[in-house]
């Protein structure tokens, strides 16, 4: 992949996890604050309360599937963008060097070089 | 992708006409809290794993191009995560969606688009690169 590409795929990916996010989250506040109608009211026979329920949820069914797909989309994009950080220019300190040199003791990194990408310099 | 898939099957108007209609409605509405429950505590991992994740970025970006304010944002961000992870252990009253609509609706977005307005400035070489690969006006 050349320059151009990685530098336009990080900004689309951030594009569209803002737009998806943005709208997911209004969707889902919508819904929340129950600004498409209240649920019903529970009465005695419950049910029928339950049936009134489902028939209310079922009619907000598309707003909900709107918002729950977008989340995905905004997290697919999220996790999309985090092994481009690893390609930037920035090679003097990678996610997983970051990673070791932050959260990990020294000799802890070393017992688990898989998880921090890296071979170990020597035996622990 | 859980909710998309079990919801409207949970919640969908037609029953069976066995007779077993009480039993159908409750099995239904255990279906419907357990999947609520499952995405409830999937969310929560994604947002432990964004917290981290943004504390990550956040020095990784800094060093490479992306401005302090920015990396004092991702930190705020990974911050509020965990504290809307927390949020979930008590009863907050509308302040669990007030904090969802903040980093959601306003500070993911803006961390976003700030990401996107500094790309080419994060991998500056390429863009050269491919600048110079263009044919000329």
């Amino acid at each position: 992949m050349n320059g151009l590409s990685w530098s336009s795929v990080v900004r689309g990916l951030a594009w569209v996890l803002a737009i998806s996010f943005f709208i997911s989250t209004v969707l889902t506040a919508l819904l929340g604050f129950e600004v498409f109608g209240a649920p019903p009211e529970r009465g005695e026979d419950f049910i029928q309360f339950i049936l009134d329920l489902f028939r209310w949820d079922y009619n907000l069914w598309p707003i909900d599937f709107a918002a729950s797909a977008l989340a995905a989309i905004g997290f697919l994009a999220l996790g999309a963008l985090g092994p481009r950080f690893g390609a930037s220019p920035d090679r003097r300190m990678g996610a997983a060097a970051w990673l070791r040199r932050h959260f990990f003791p020294r000799g802890y990194s070393e017992l688990h070089p898989r998880w921090c990408g890296s071979a170990p310099s020597r035996l622990p | 992708m859980v909710w998309i898939g079990a919801k409207p099957i949970a919640v969908s108007p037609q029953y069976c006409d066995c007779g077993f209609l009480q039993e159908e409605i409750m099995s239904r509405l255990m279906i419907r809290n357990v999947v609520g429950g499952v995405r409830d505590w999937l969310f929560n991992g994604f947002l432990v794993l964004l917290a981290v994740g943004l504390v990550i970025v956040a020095g990784l970006g800094q060093r490479a191009g992306m401005p302090s304010g920015w990396r004092r944002l991702s930190i705020v961000i990974a911050a509020l995560s965990l504290v809307g992870v927390a949020m979930t252990f008590f009863d907050v009253g509308p302040f669990g969606a007030l904090l969802f609509l903040l980093i959601g609706g306003v500070l993911a977005p803006v961390w976003a688009l700030w990401l996107a307005s500094r790309a080419s400035v994060l991998w500056p070489e390429t863009a050269r690169m491919a600048k110079a690969s263009m044919p000329p006006d």
